[in-house]
């Protein structure tokens, strides 16, 4: 298709939505959708297009949407009322129903089973449409799934186990599952939604994905492909759509489009003369020094990653500093603060605090003053059965006992004075955790971090995850008043705009290029994205 | 503005002028008020209610037997029989408080005192030695399950009911499938059958040992070290607590105290039957679980058990006194479990509180 042609079926969709319903190679067309979660509007979209053949990029920054948008596409979210839309000439009855039209989709969490074969795991899905107790041919299956393997370029035996299989065959056996259910439709719509799918694949493997979604598409069907990754955006789509706060900030033909001109339409600003970003010098080097600090200085924290061929600085955090770290999906930064304090995956680094190696286990690294606050406040930080006052004060008990005697009143007035201290709202301190809201969560959360006992450092884990408004400034603004008196806080995270507005330093994993360091004037949310996503380019695939 | 209350002024006043009952005393028995979100059906009423049914069953039963049931040798039978579920059952609820999972309960304690039995009988070791000896043998059984579970991270179901099959076996080997008889001289069966107002002092060993578990739970770090831990494990390691070691402290604590369960049944009853281990399993654990349907609803608590104790033990004297095989008791019992869990999972319901989850 020349750039001309796009350019006007693009503006005929966006203008005269019911023009495209008689088009037939509009695959699927939705108008007006939009979702609400309490008062929060999640997804406000007018309209959106899809047609056969095309390959669609669908950008966003964290909590853009673009999942909420995945998720109604294929019938597991209802919009609210006053969406409508059509599905090849039939109009849409909420929820769409993904098996009838012919829509599969591959979920970030690959479904696999991993003690399984490949062809149990194909089976599942295909057995779904016949009876509990029909017979399975197992001849004619094993022929069917190396027909559909072969289709999707996946190499291997039916009966390999699937936890024998790399990241990228994996990816590929769900993309294989979700072709053979694109397959067994019927409908002559066919919708095909990968969320995310090469996000822990290198550059080589996801191409293998993108050229099984170009062929599909020549078979006549539309994909979607979620992703992060500019650089492969380029590579596996025609088109792009990119929401930013529920809406379509821009749409059309990748050709007319530039990266800055993406990245602007995900965070907000105009990109005003990209300043060059700082980078590391590879793996002896280590990374940059922070311009404020003499390279002399000790660091309060030094994370050194051990190679084959010596020590690569990871990162560093001096007195009173505020550090990020941050980077793509799949870049594994954010598993750094557990993997301090030795929880698995098992990793080759060494903590220095003070210069001084630390045993990293949770309790040397809280003995040293490293503090954790967990992003999974459910999952890593509180009993959610226990009162706010048990959970605040687990970690005082000792100190607050005399003998062997808890004192229970002073556990109490502790938790008050935190209470208000933290101005924390909610039901009182022998209510359940649970009865508050995140953000007042977060704060029982800082609070018990940083209590009881000298610390030094925290390690936020995406301190502002599942936290209103109001209160995420409130929080980080707590964050950045931490960092005084001689002590540091790390915060890992996808937040950019929370890292761009607190940090003194933010360290940017790439896959391609090592890390990069930015620092003072050139932290920005656009430089933080630019630095993270511009990283392989179109040519590189 | 804050919507906490001042904890320790604001709340005993309010509850004193809306004529509600002393929170203080509430509190000291871990009778929290519940938080105000959870169901309404939740209320006081249902958080006593097994306090209430307990009272009830007795008026039914005095009603009805006027001359046979409420009378001291009813009490002193109850108080008798109970000894030994009311011992299983309050060291249980260490390792259940830690979501941690112990069935080998009553073949340890089973164990134990057959190993006594027959040192003492047979061997005519003394007292002062046998009993540490039948200590050592709980002791080893909780490091045996402890390293197995903690250590190494083996389903605790499966491989406690390992550690109670060969508990059984080896009480069964060791007495060469025979019931062993101290003999009523003997200065254990004295000391601890007999006692003050007929209560056997085994008896108030076991109230006594109740006493430590519930000032343990509700008044000293450990307590709520075993909530939190039990809670969310992993944010419990996360904080530096203790894990392992508060885990397999927990299994040998616990099993040292069944070794000492089989000590008092050893001396109150006299003999030791080998094959009377399954007999002691579902009493107590229908009482740790009906327990958490009183008082601190949801939780593993001390006073709720051993009124669910004694809840179970009065409806099945009662049943007999009507002339009820003993079989009704097994029924009984195992009716009673699953009553506990499914009121536990009502009065919980829409709170998250998910601690049953053994």
């Amino acid at each position: 298709m020349s750039g001309e042609e796009g350019q006007r079926s693009h503006l005929a969709r966006q203008s005269e939505a019911p023009l495209s319903q008689s088009d037939p190679d509009i695959l699927l067309s939705v108008n007006s959708v939009r979702k609400t979660f309490g008062r929060t509007r999640v997804l406000d979209v007018d309209s959106i297009a899809l047609q056969r053949g095309h390959v669609y990029g669908l950008l966003g920054a964290n909590g853009s949407g673009k999942s909420t948008l995945v998720k109604i596409l294929t019938g597991s979210l209802n919009p609210d009322a006053g969406a409508s839309g059509t599905i090849g000439q039939a109009a849409i009855r909420w929820p769409i129903r993904a098996g009838e039209n012919g829509f599969a989709v591959v979920p970030q969490e690959m479904s696999l089973c991993p003690s399984l074969t490949v062809l149990d795991n194909l089976l599942v899905t295909r057995k779904r449409r016949s009876g509990l107790l029909s017979r399975i041919r197992w001849r004619e299956e094993r022929l069917h799934a190396a027909e559909l393997l072969q289709r999707v370029g996946l190499d291997c035996s039916v009966r390999q186990l699937v936890g024998n299989l790399t990241a990228a065959e994996a990816a590929l056996l769900c993309i294989a599952r979700a072709v053979e259910d694109l397959d067994a439709s019927s409908s002559t719509t066919k919708l095909l939604i990968l969320d995310e799918p090469t996000s822990a694949l290198s550059a080589e493997d996801a191409s293998r994905i993108f050229s099984v979604s170009r062929s599909l598409a020549a078979e006549g069907a539309a994909v979607v492909i979620v992703n992060h990754r500019l650089g492969e955006v380029r590579a596996s789509s025609d088109e792009v759509f990119v929401l930013r706060d529920g809406q379509v900030a821009a749409r059309g033909l990748l050709d007319h489009l530039d990266d800055d001109s993406l990245i602007e339409a995900m965070f907000g600003t105009r990109v005003s003369a990209a300043k060059p970003l700082r980078q590391t010098e590879g793996a002896e080097g280590g990374v940059a020094l922070p311009r404020s600090q003499a390279p002399d200085d000790v660091p309060l924290l030094h994370v050194r990653r051990h190679l084959s061929d010596g020590g690569q600085s990871l990162l560093m955090a001096y007195q009173n500093q505020t550090v990020g770290v941050t980077g793509l999906a799949g870049m594994d930064h954010d598993r750094l603060p557990y993997q301090f304090l030795g929880l698995p995956p098992k990793s080759q680094f060494s903590v220095e605090i003070d210069g001084v190696a630390v045993t990293r286990s949770p309790r040397a690294m809280r003995a040293a003053g490293v503090r954790l606050l967990p992003a999974d406040r459910a999952k890593d930080v509180f009993w959610s059965a226990g009162t706010v006052s048990e959970n605040y004060t687990i970690t005082e008990v000792s100190n607050q006992s005399r003998g062997l005697s808890l004192n229970r009143k002073r556990l109490r007035s502790i938790t008050a004075q935190m209470i208000s201290d933290y101005d924390v709202k909610g039901p009182g301190i022998d209510a359940p955790i649970s009865a508050l809201s995140g953000g007042n969560q977060q704060k029982v959360s800082i609070a018990r971090a940083i209590a009881a006992g000298q610390w030094r450092i925290l390690l936020a884990h995406e301190p502002t995850e599942g936290i209103d408004v109001a209160t995420r400034y409130e929080i980080l603004g707590q964050l950045k008043n931490l960092a005084t008196n001689g002590r540091a806080i790390v915060i890992f995270g996808a937040d950019y705009h929370a890292l761009a507005s607190i940090c003194d330093v933010v360290y940017v994993f790439t896959p391609a290029e090592g890390i990069r360091v930015l620092t003072e004037d050139e932290i920005s949310e656009v430089n933080i994205g630019r630095a993270a996503m511009a990283t392989i380019s179109g040519e590189d695939l | 503005m804050s919507l906490f209350r001042s904890a320790d002024t604001g709340e005993e006043a309010a509850a004193a002028r809306e004529g509600k009952p002393n929170t203080r005393l509430a509190s000291v028995l871990g009778w929290r008020p519940l938080p105000v979100e959870r169901a309404s059906g939740s209320g006081l009423f249902a958080r006593s209610a097994l306090l209430i049914f307990f009272l009830a069953v007795i008026g039914l039963f005095s009603g009805l037997e006027p001359h046979t049931f409420p009378t001291s040798a009813t009490f002193i039978t109850i108080v008798t029989s109970q000894t030994a579920p009311l011992m299983l059952a309050l060291p249980l609820m260490i390792t259940f408080r830690l979501s941690d999972l112990d069935i080998s309960f009553a073949a340890v304690m089973i164990l134990s005192s057959a190993v006594g039995a027959i040192l003492i009988t047979a061997h005519h070791v003394p007292l002062a030695a046998a009993i540490p000896i039948i200590l050592a043998i709980g002791l080893v059984a909780g490091l045996v399950n402890g390293c197995l579970v903690v250590l190494l991270k083996l389903p605790a179901l499966i491989a406690t009911l390992g550690t109670l099959s060969l508990c059984e076996g080896a009480a069964l080997g060791i007495t060469n499938q025979q019931v062993v008889s101290l003999s009523p001289k003997s200065p254990l069966v004295q000391v601890l059958s007999n006692g003050p107002g007929g209560i056997p002092v085994g008896s108030l060993i076991a109230w006594g040992i109740f006493l430590v578990v519930w000032l343990t739970f509700e008044f000293t770090p450990f307590g709520r070290y075993l909530l939190f831990v039990g809670g969310n494990r992993r944010a419990a390691e996360l904080l530096g607590l203790p894990v392992t070691y508060l885990r397999m402290l927990a299994y040998t604590v616990s099993a040292l105290l069944y070794a000492a369960a089989g000590i008092v049944l050893m001396g109150m009853i006299g003999t030791v039957d080998p094959t009377s281990d399954t007999s002691y399993l579902l009493p107590p654990l229908a009482a740790v679980f009906l327990g958490t349907t009183v008082f601190q609803v949801g939780r593993f608590n001390a006073w709720g058990t051993i009124l669910a104790i004694y809840t179970l033990a009065v409806i099945t004297t009662g049943l007999e006194l009507f002339g009820l095989n003993a079989w009704v008791g097994d029924l009984f019992n195992g009716l009673a479990l699953i009553a506990a869990i499914l009121l536990a999972r009502f009065l919980t319901r829409g709170s998250s509180a998910a601690e049953l989850r053994l």
